[in-house]
């Protein structure tokens, strides 16, 4: 987790920097900055929605513990983790356009007048990606509720690397802010990835039809059992 | 041996810091390097011989995953899912909001100065804070998979643990805070800023609160866990209002100036940090079961 926090730091340490490097004036710096902050106002939510993950997923599996019941405790957790995706892809885009309504607030944050033209445009990208940052969030707050912490410093080293290749070339506020996308993209993409196919909740689908077969169970009714890879 | 003049003494030292910080992104870009690559070895890795366990499906073919996600009517995990994350949002955005009061309030104060110092020190505490705010973020999950076990003793290992782990550390970052402002500064500002002296003096008193505010950060992720993000509302609401009503007192009135903002901040903390202690140990016996019965009521359990 710590080296998350390192690459994390790094990562948006290094987008500031980038920003700040831009012009002597400091007009850049402080477009950024303002930029960011309009974000963070939004951006709690989706914090506050990771969290919520990362608490509801072991909560469900956790049920499952004491009765044993291991496949309808994962059945829960997947049915709620997927709902929080939505959740999260709801409320990004609700935040996006809650930004972008927002845009004339950039006002409130300097009396510069090119200050203020300066952050418009940074603050109008990054609302533009909301959408993919709220799947973003909630993917890795699943991760975290799964303890998956060795895949969540991964997926994050690689976005950061990702992302700092874009800084060493972005000579427009613009295009800190296309490689601020292309690390939330990443994060997305690897989470998303994780959560269908290598996580514990992933469905499980039988390795071929020849390894199902129809068995009646106990006596009970026949049911279709199958041979399933199970990589727990 | 003649002393450095401090001119000399400071731009030594901002010298040193860059060569840090280039070390610490160099050593971050190996990090990822190697960790990129080892995630790579580890998806290309040849398949490991399938465990063979008898999985019992129903003939029914399942409902698509995507479509139950998106589904834009309200479903019964909704009641769940909002019910945590609405009030948990709620008490994040309380966070900016209190930001911009201190900055309304310093900024009456009517000196630039003190606003570019208090911005400055502000950053500097939340960049430390949130560095090694770790810890609140691993509790959550630990005391949700305990609660929902129903395992009481787990429950309270696991805050008493957290607690004094985020103790410990807020300790050393409460000490480091006060003992070397400036050094922290550095993060922020460059060396001879004018605004360096009433950051400075800000940091000192801010960082007061830094052991509380972690205290008071662990102590919410537990109450997440037991899914209860009702209580840490009430609480955040309490001592961001005493933050607003002690700011203007200790400003102007005790005539403090910028200091008084800051320790205005770290006293509503740690008052903060004293309510949520008391209502975890009051409620560490209780958890937020009911939530957890409209997830049964979908994935009901199979028959044997």
């Amino acid at each position: 987790m710590q080296v998350r926090q390192i690459a994390l730091n790094a990562a948006f340490g290094a987008a500031t920097r980038s920003a700040q490097a831009m012009d002597a004036t400091g007009v850049k710096a402080a477009a950024y900055s303002i930029s960011q902050q309009l974000w963070l106002l939004a951006g709690v939510a989706l914090f506050a929605l990771q969290s919520s993950a990362a608490a509801l997923v072991p909560a469900a599996l956790g049920k499952g513990d004491n009765e044993d019941d291991n496949d309808g405790a994962t059945k829960a957790a997947r049915a709620v983790a997927d709902r929080c995706l939505g959740w999260g892809l709801f409320a990004g885009t609700a935040l996006g356009l809650l930004q972008i309504a927002c845009l004339p607030l950039v006002r409130c944050f300097s009396p510069l007048p090119e200050v203020r033209a300066a952050a418009r445009t940074p603050a109008f990208l990054s609302a533009l990606a909301q959408p993919v940052n709220g799947v973003a969030f909630v993917a890795e707050g699943v991760l975290l509720g799964l303890g998956a912490f060795r895949f969540l410093a991964a997926q994050t080293a690689v976005g950061a690397v990702a992302m700092m290749a874009f800084l060493s070339r972005a000579k427009t506020l613009s295009q800190v802010i296309y490689a601020i996308y292309w690390f939330n993209g990443i994060q997305a993409v690897l989470a998303l990835f994780h959560h269908v196919r290598l996580s514990p909740l992933a469905r499980r689908t039988p390795a071929s039809p020849s390894d199902c077969a129809v068995v009646s169970v106990d006596g009970g009714r026949p049911d279709l059992v199958c041979v399933v890879d199970d990589e727990e | 041996m003649q002393a450095l003049s401090a001119g000399e003494a400071l731009s030594a030292s901002v010298d040193a810091f860059h060569w840090v910080l280039i070390i610490e992104m160099r050593a971050a870009h190996l990090c990822g390097a190697w960790i990129g690559l080892l995630a790579c070895t580890h998806a290309f890795a040849p398949p490991r011989r399938p465990k063979l366990r008898l999985h019992s499906v129903r003939a029914e073919p399942e409902p698509s995953r995507l479509a139950a996600a998106l589904k834009p009517t309200r479903g019964p995990l909704d009641k769940d899912i909002a019910a945590v994350a609405l009030p948990a949002m709620l008490s994040l955005a309380v966070f900016p909001v209190v930001g911009m009061v201190d900055t309304f309030f310093v900024g009456r104060m009517g000196s630039a100065l003190s606003l570019a110092g208090q911005g400055a020190a502000n950053a500097a505490f939340n960049f430390c804070f949130f560095v090694l705010a770790v810890v609140p973020t691993l509790t959550a999950p630990r005391v949700a998979r305990a609660a929902a076990r129903g395992d009481d003793e787990a429950v309270r290992t696991t805050a008493r643990e957290s607690l004094w782990i985020a103790g410990a550390v807020g300790l050393c970052g409460t000490v480091a805070l006060v003992g070397w402002p400036r050094y922290f500064l550095k993060l922020v500002l460059p060396a001879n800023a004018p605004a360096l002296a009433p950051a400075a003096r800000y940091l000192r008193y801010r960082a007061l609160g830094y052991l509380p505010a972690l205290l008071s950060s662990t102590c919410f992720a537990a109450f997440r866990g037991l899914l209860d993000t009702a209580t840490p509302l009430r609480i955040s609401l309490f001592y961001n209002a005493l933050n607003a009503v002690l700011d203007p007192i200790l400003i102007f009135g005790c005539g403090l100036g910028v200091a008084g903002a800051a320790l205005a901040t770290a006293l509503a903390e740690s008052v903060g940090c004293l309510m949520y202690l008391e209502a975890l140990l009051k409620s560490a016996h209780k958890s937020n079961f009911a939530v957890l019965d409209a997830i049964d009521a979908i994935c009901p359990h199979p028959t044997h």
